[in-house]
C-alpha cells in the first residue's frame, strides 16, 4: 500500500456483502459492492452516480464508517479507520438524507451543533458558541436562527443546520448521501454555491451520492459510476458527462437527458 | 369545459399564535387529459392545495372556496357526505413518499385488492366467489402491467419494505388509477428516485393522461425534470398563485419577476460552462406567515419593486398567462441581464 500524503482517501479491494446468516450465505454470495478501487487527491471532490441498487448508499456508509466493509482496505490520509479513529472523526462528516429526521426534534440549534463539540473536543463554553456562530455564519444562516427549533425552521434553513452541524469540526471531507436533492431551482443554485464556496475559501472536499447530474457537474472534479456494485468508470467530471463510451455511463446520462427535461437549445 | 374549476380557494390553519392564512385564494382549472405542474419553494403552500382539493379532514385547517366544480357539479350545495363521495370517484391522490403510504403490514395484494371496485353478492355463492377471486387477481396483475410492473407474482406477494422507491411508486399508481378517476393528483412523485425510475414514471403518467384523458396534476420542485411533461404550469410563492399559463409562453416570456429567478436559475444550471462556477441567485428569504406583507409578498427580494408594489398586486389576465404583479417584465426579459 502506498500512498503519498496528497491522496486522500483511497480505496482499495473493497467488497461488500449484507450480514447475513452462514446458511444463506451457502446459497447466495451476492455481494453488494465487489473490488471497487480508486483514490481521490486532496482538495478534490466526488460525486457518485449509478442506477438503483448499485450499491451507491453501500460506498458512501462504508467511506463514513458507518459500516465494516467486508474485505478491502479503506485509507484515510494514509491511515486505516482502527489505526485513527478520531481523526477520521473529526474529518469525515456526513450529512443525512432526511432532513426532518436527521435533526433532533427537542432540541434547539445551538444544542444541535454543540454535541459534536462535546464529544470530539474540549473547548470552553466561549469558545464553543464563537465557533458555532462563525459555522453559522459559514452556511448563511443568520445568528438569530441558534435559539430556534428545527420544526420552526424552513426546509432549506434545515439543510444548512445539517451543513452546519457537519462543518463544526473542521473537517476536510463532507459525505452527503442523496442529500443535496429535491429542491426548487433557486434553493438548489444556493446550496450549490454554498458548496462551491465551501470548496474554495476551506479547502472542503466533497463525497456525494446524487441522481442529479447537473449538481454532480457543477460541484465535483471527479465521477465515479457504479453499476451493479462494481465500478464502471471513474475519472474526470467534464470528461465522464460529455464523451463517455461507456455503454452504462452513456445509458445513464440519455435517460437523464430523457424527453421530458429542459434543454437549452429547445 | 373545465373538468375541474376552483375559485379563490382559501386555507386557514388553526395555530397557537391564532389562525394563519396559508393559501390565499387560489383559482385553478384543469382541462381533461391536460397536465398542470404546481412548483414553487417548498413552503409556498403546494401540498396544502391538493389536499384542499381532496377535502381531506384534519381538525385545525379550514378550507373555503368561491366556487369548486367538478364536472359541471358544483361541490358546494351537496352535503359533506356526498362530496366525498363524489371526490372519491373521481379524483385519486398520490402523496409524497410512496413507502409510507403504503401498509407496512400488508402485503401488496391485498392492499390492490382492496381499492378495486366491489362486487357485493359474492358472498352468497362460494364458487362464484373463487371465480371471483381469480377474475380479482387477473384485474390486478392487469392493473399492475399496466404501471410497467413485470414480475406481478412477487411484487404481489411482498411487503412494501421489500420493494424498492420506484416499485412502490408504481404500485401506488396502480392503486390510484383502479377506480379510473378523471383527475389524479400527485405530490412529488419523482423526487427520491434514481435517474431512470423518474423517466420510467414520468412516461407511465403521461401514458395514462394520453390514452385515458386523465387529468393530472403535479407538484413537483424539480422544474427541469418536468419541463415538457406538463403542459401548463403554476408557480406559487408564499401561497399566492403568482403567475400560470402554458409551458411555452411560462418560459419564453415570464411575467412576474420570482417566475423569472427560478427560471434563469433552472437555465444557469443547464448551463454546462458554469461547471465550478458561481451562479447568480435570488437573495432573501420566503416571508413568514405570521407576519405576511401588506403589498406584494415578493416584495421585498424583488429587484424591480416600486412604491406601488406597497398594494397587492391583483391578477391579470396576459394573453396566454396569468400573473400577480404591477410591473410585469417585458417580453425577452429572461435574456436580458439586466
Ligand atoms: S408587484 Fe412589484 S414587488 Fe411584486 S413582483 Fe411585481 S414588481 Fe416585484
Amino acid at each position: 500500500m502506498i500512498s503519498s500524503t496528497e491522496t486522500l482517501i483511497s480505496v482499495s479491494g473493497l467488497c461488500y456483502r449484507n450480514p447475513s446468516s452462514w446458511f444463506t450465505r451457502m446459497f447466495r454470495s451476492d455481494f453488494i459492492l465487489k473490488n471497487i478501487t480508486f483514490s481521490l487527491n486532496d482538495g478534490e471532490s466526488l460525486a457518485i452516480i449509478g442506477e438503483e441498487r448499485s450499491g451507491k448508499s453501500e460506498l458512501i456508509s462504508a467511506i463514513a464508517g458507518l459500516i465494516t466493509p467486508t474485505k478491502g482496505i479503506i485509507l484515510y490520509n494514509g491511515q486505516t479507520y482502527e489505526s485513527n479513529h478520531q481523526m477520521r472523526a473529526q474529518n469525515f462528516r456526513m450529512i443525512f438524507q432526511d432532513q426532518e429526521t436527521a435533526l433532533n426534534r427537542k432540541l434547539r440549534v445551538i444544542d444541535i451543533l454543540q454535541i459534536p463539540l462535546l464529544i470530539n473536543t474540549d473547548m470552553a463554553e466561549n469558545e464553543r458558541v464563537e465557533r458555532i456562530y462563525s459555522t453559522l455564519n459559514l452556511v448563511d444562516l443568520p445568528d438569530s436562527i441558534a435559539t430556534r427549533y428545527p420544526s420552526e425552521l424552513s426546509y432549506g434553513q434545515m439543510k444548512r443546520v445539517s451543513f452546519a452541524r457537519a462543518l463544526i469540526l473542521n473537517p476536510k471531507v463532507i459525505l452527503a448521501n442523496k442529500s443535496i436533492s429535491s429542491f426548487d431551482p433557486n434553493l438548489r443554485a444556493h446550496i450549490c454555491n454554498m458548496i462551491l464556496r465551501l470548496q474554495k475559501e476551506r479547502k472542503i472536499s466533497t463525497i456525494i451520492t446524487t441522481s442529479d447530474l447537473e449538481i454532480a457537474r457543477k460541484i465535483s472534479d471527479k465521477i465515479l459510476v457504479l453499476c451493479k456494485g462494481e465500478v464502471v468508470e471513474f475519472g474526470d467530471t467534464r470528461k465522464i458527462l460529455n464523451s463517455s463510451q461507456n455503454e452504462i455511463t452513456q445509458r445513464l446520462l440519455r435517460n437523464y437527458n430523457n424527453e421530458y427535461r429542459f434543454k437549452r437549445d429547445s | 369545459m373545465a373538468l375541474l374549476d376552483i375559485r379563490n380557494l382559501t386555507v386557514k390553519i388553526k395555530t397557537s399564535e391564532g389562525i394563519l392564512t396559508i393559501v390565499d385564494k387560489v383559482s385553478l382549472t384543469i382541462n381533461p387529459g391536460k397536465i398542470l405542474a404546481l412548483a414553487g419553494a417548498s413552503g409556498s403552500g403546494k401540498s396544502l392545495v391538493m389536499q384542499a382539493i381532496m377535502m381531506l379532514r384534519r381538525d385545525n385547517v379550514i378550507y373555503s372556496a368561491d366556487r369548486f366544480k367538478l364536472d359541471d357539479k358544483d361541490l358546494l350545495k351537496l352535503s359533506s357526505h356526498q362530496r366525498r363521495k363524489i371526490i372519491g370517484e373521481n379524483i385519486s391522490f398520490i402523496m409524497q413518499e410512496p413507502k409510507r403510504s403504503l401498509d407496512p403490514s400488508l402485503k401488496i395484494k391485498t392492499q390492490i385488492y382492496e381499492v378495486m371496485p366491489k362486487i357485493k353478492w359474492y358472498r352468497f355463492f362460494t364458487r362464484i366467489k373463487n371465480l371471483i377471486k381469480n377474475t380479482k387477481r387477473q384485474t390486478a396483475i392487469a392493473l399492475l402491467h399496466r404501471s410497467g410492473i413485470k414480475d406481478h407474482s412477487r411484487i404481489l406477494n411482498s411487503y412494501p419494505s421489500q420493494l424498492s422507491d420506484v416499485e412502490c411508486q408504481k404500485v401506488m399508481i396502480a392503486m390510484a388509477v383502479a377506480s379510473e378517476p378523471k383527475i389524479l393528483l400527485l405530490d412529488e412523485p419523482i423526487v427520491n428516485l434514481e435517474i431512470a425510475s423518474r423517466f420510467q414514471v414520468l412516461k407511465l403518467l403521461d401514458k395514462y393522461s394520453k390514452n385515458d384523458e386523465t387529468s393530472i396534476i403535479i407538484i413537483s420542485n424539480d422544474i427541469a425534470s418536468i419541463y415538457n411533461f406538463a403542459d401548463e404550469f403554476a408557480f406559487m410563492y408564499a401561497g399566492q398563485i403568482v403567475e400560470r399559463g402554458t409551458r411555452e409562453q411560462i418560459f419564453k416570456n415570464p411575467r412576474h419577476p420570482y417566475t423569472a429567478s427560478l427560471i434563469r436559475s433552472m437555465m444557469e444550471m443547464n448551463n454546462p460552462d458554469n461547471a465550478k462556477k458561481f451562479i447568480p441567485v435570488l437573495t432573501g428569504k420566503h416571508p413568514d406567515y405570521k407576519h405576511m406583507p401588506i403589498g406584494c409578498r415578493f416584495g421585498a427580494r424583488c429587484r424591480y419593486a416600486k412604491r406601488r408594489c406597497n398594494n397587492m398586486p391583483e391578477i391579470t389576465m396576459g394573453k396566454n398567462s396569468q400573473y400577480r404583479c404591477h410591473f410585469p417584465l417585458p417580453d425577452g426579459a429572461l435574456y436580458s441581464d439586466d
